[in-house]
């Protein structure tokens, strides 16, 4: 009886410590069903939204005018870019890539403007197809600017500052009817499903000047947050945003060659609101998808729209997104943002590593029968299909015709290559992937916001990896 | 020496510098065209959803018979539901008359039913009434207007066409008045810069007086100041006997965040 007894205590203890633990690591596991609303209304409403008042507003702007006024010219060439891509010809595309470069790096470094601009005042033409993509990308700059202006208000102490951001996230996902996810990139991508489309990798292979200059802006956004997290709500935030504002033009010579993602470039804001850093990395990557469906002939602005809104709401936000906001890794926690580095320009890194993931986790379905060098050389498609340009035996046009060429018999869903259209059990393959890998790791701590930052004791607390620093200086 | 119109106009720079400096206000409004600020076209396009903005328009014009007249224009505009604004407006007129009306509330809701396409163009609604309130005013004036906007862009270059048709009613008209009357506006706009816009309208107006009617052609460009701050300046000459000779605006939005 004794032992009975005990032996009920022991199976009472570990299922307590079963769920506990399953508690703690797991419980928010991606949903094996995806459905995504699939919509795409024929006339769009205006629909726009206030900011979130406090005494934060425009901080910003008064404390880091010249930073903010690049932040402004880089969403010119955000709104720009939308026609470029849009209305260019085939054949002039190349002219129009440097072009287009040469403006915006002379706008951003020497004629800033002064104020944000919306979208459709720089890409009118789009604006007219495709209205619920610009609506969000505004709606996402100006949280941008709200938690810039929340980290650069002195009157919020260092340990309200999580508060204010999270204040700041909720207006941004409760206001708005298509606000961008506070999941992962890795969960969203997986639920847009592009890497198949016809268009994937466009704007990359036909833009490639131009598509770097944003993949720079994709770097200074988070380097921005990053010196703010480190310089603390004194003066030290001027000289760190200072600092890391004078690899600008370097940056410009020595562009990356992937989107940097926030976790790798703001680990401590990451930290401190994984849901808004999320936020900016399914913006940055719904930039580089739109271009992608802009830049692609074959398609009419209708068919166009309806693929837009089908990527929008895919990586919108889904009930359950924020229990997995925390759902990732920040590869150099220890970064130092006033330092631009080699390993920011290589194009190995969160992104692409995502990338692969994804291809990983379908390529036994759509080449159930591939030799091993079938699979060697659809994985080195991919990355010259990741590189910008148009690399060295790389074949013009999509992922997908580069895959047919080395498996002539891959599998796919009929009709899933149309606008509008997704692949659902390739969807939740790679969800259920992503879950397999991702779903048992630990939740990224929060960032303790107890004490203010200071630049001096960072350094001295061997809280900035110097040592590479010091090489990439070299 | 001084005219009482320099006086006025001394009086209203100072009661309005102060806002203009005000760290409690926040302009976003920049692209969404307010109906006098600085010229009478209006866009298609309400404020946000929740914005409360405050607006000022300070306006002076030459009568035929070489009178200046002066208005100054407080307006309070707030987005109450999704597509669709209220604003709330109390002219002060300074004539060198009576100033009959002066202080009339007028209370206006605009609803947009959609964003334009490539071929079409976004529609709103506007109803408003004039409350007689002010001096000598007598009977209530409501008002409805149409007003359409498209993008004429097929690059990136930014401008557009707009149209605002308003029927206008006088409840209490005299014998001499219309009881009915219409103004018709059409309005391009430019973008300049990011920081700058160059509005052009033509306007056809119905006088409360029967038998006139009057002309108006007039240019304005609004300036984003800072992103606190959009500043207006426009100006206007009429063309046929009725209307008036020449006219200049001075317009302000800041959208308000201490509430």
């Amino acid at each position: 009886m004794n032992l009975s007894l005990n032996a009920a205590a022991k199976s009472v203890a570990i299922v307590f410590a079963t769920l506990l633990s399953w508690s703690i690591y797991t419980p928010h596991a991606a949903r094996a069903e995806i459905k995504i609303k699939k919509e795409s209304p024929k006339v769009e409403r205006y629909d726009r939204v206030s900011f979130m008042r406090g005494p934060h507003v425009m901080k910003y702007f008064d404390r880091h005018e010249k930073t903010f006024r690049h932040g402004a010219a880089i969403h010119v060439a955000h709104g720009k870019a939308h026609d470029l891509a849009q209305r260019t010809p085939l054949d002039q595309r190349e002219k129009a890539d440097q072009k287009f470069d040469r403006e915006m790096v002379d706008l951003l470094l020497n004629k800033a403007p002064k104020t944000e601009v919306e979208m459709r005042t720089y890409g009118p033409y789009v604006s007219q197809f495709a209205w619920d993509l610009y609506r969000t990308i505004d709606w996402t700059h100006v949280h941008h600017d709200q938690t810039y202006s929340i980290l650069s208000e002195p009157s919020i102490p260092w340990n309200k500052k999580r508060e204010w951001t999270d204040k700041a996230v909720r207006h941004y996902l409760e206001k708005f009817d298509l606000p961008r996810s506070p999941a992962p990139l890795d969960v969203t991508m997986r639920r847009a499903g592009t890497m198949m489309k016809p268009y994937f990798g466009y704007f990359r292979t036909h833009y490639p000047q131009s598509n770097s200059y944003f993949y720079v802006a994709h770097w200074w956004h988070p380097a921005i947050y990053e010196a703010q997290m480190i310089g603390g709500n004194d003066q030290e935030q001027e000289k760190a945003i200072q600092q890391a504002e004078a690899n600008l033009p370097l940056a410009l010579s020595m562009r990356p060659q992937r989107m940097l993602l926030s976790r790798e470039i703001m680990p401590r804001y990451s930290a401190l609101s994984p849901e808004s850093a999320n936020i900016f990395d399914n913006l940055h990557m719904l930039h580089g998808i739109a271009y992608d469906i802009l830049t692609y002939p074959h398609w009419t602005p209708a068919q166009k729209k309806t693929e837009l809104d089908r990527v929008i709401r895919a990586m919108s936000y889904q009930p359950g997104d924020e229990k997995l906001a925390r759902k990732f890794r920040t590869p150099r926690h220890d970064m130092d943002p006033r330092r631009y580095e080699p390993w920011m320009i290589s194009v190995e890194g969160e992104m692409n590593r995502i990338m692969v993931e994804m291809m990983n986790e379908m390529m036994p379905h759509i080449m159930p029968k591939a030799t091993r060098k079938m699979k060697k050389d659809a994985m080195a498609q991919l990355w010259q299909k990741l590189t910008p340009g148009l690399q060295d035996g790389e074949p013009p046009g999509s992922f997908h015709d580069a895959l047919l060429k080395i498996s002539p018999r891959m599998v796919m869903m009929s009709g899933t290559m149309e606008p509008g259209e997704s692949n659902p059990i390739m969807m939740q393959t790679m969800m259920k992937g992503w879950t397999e890998k991702y779903a048992m790791l630990p939740e990224l701590p929060r960032m303790a916001m107890t004490r203010e930052p200071s630049l001096k004791s960072l350094q001295m607390a061997g809280m900035v990896n110097t040592s590479e620093s010091k090489e990439a200086q070299k | 020496m001084m005219t009482w119109q320099n006086a006025f106009g001394a009086v209203v720079f100072l009661i309005t510098a102060p806002l203009f400096i005000s760290p409690v206000v926040f302009a976003h409004d920049h692209t969404n065209l307010e109906r006098g600020i600085p010229i009478e076209i209006e866009d298609a396009y309400p404020t946000a959803f929740e914005n409360r903005e405050f607006q000022g328009i300070l306006r002076t014009r030459r009568t035929e018979d070489k009178n200046y007249e002066y208005e100054l224009v407080p307006i309070l505009e707030y987005g109450f539901i999704r597509n669709g604004e209220l604003e709330l407006a109390v002219p002060v007129r300074l004539l060198p008359g009576e100033n009959n009306d002066s202080g009339n509330i007028e209370l206006e809701a605009l609803y947009n039913f959609n964003f334009e396409g490539l071929l079409l163009p976004a529609f709103s609604l506007k109803a408003g009434i004039e409350i007689p309130t002010g001096m000598n005013a007598t009977g209530w004036a409501p008002a409805a207007t149409l007003l359409v906007s498209k993008t004429l862009s097929r690059g990136s270059w930014f401008h557009a066409l707009h149209l605002n048709a308003a029927w206008l009613r006088n409840s209490d008209a005299g014998i001499d008045e219309r009881l009915n009357r219409y103004r018709i506006t059409l309005g391009y706009e430019l973008r300049l810069d990011p920081n700058n816009m160059v509005l052009m309208d033509l306007q056809r107006e119905q006088q409360k007086e029967r038998k006139n009617e009057s002309n108006l052609f007039e240019i304005g460009l609004r300036h984003q100041w800072n992103p606190l701050t959009v500043l207006a300046i426009g100006t206007g000459v009429g063309f046929s006997d009725e209307s008036p000779d020449f006219r200049a605006t001075l317009g302000f939005q800041r959208s308000i965040t201490i509430f």
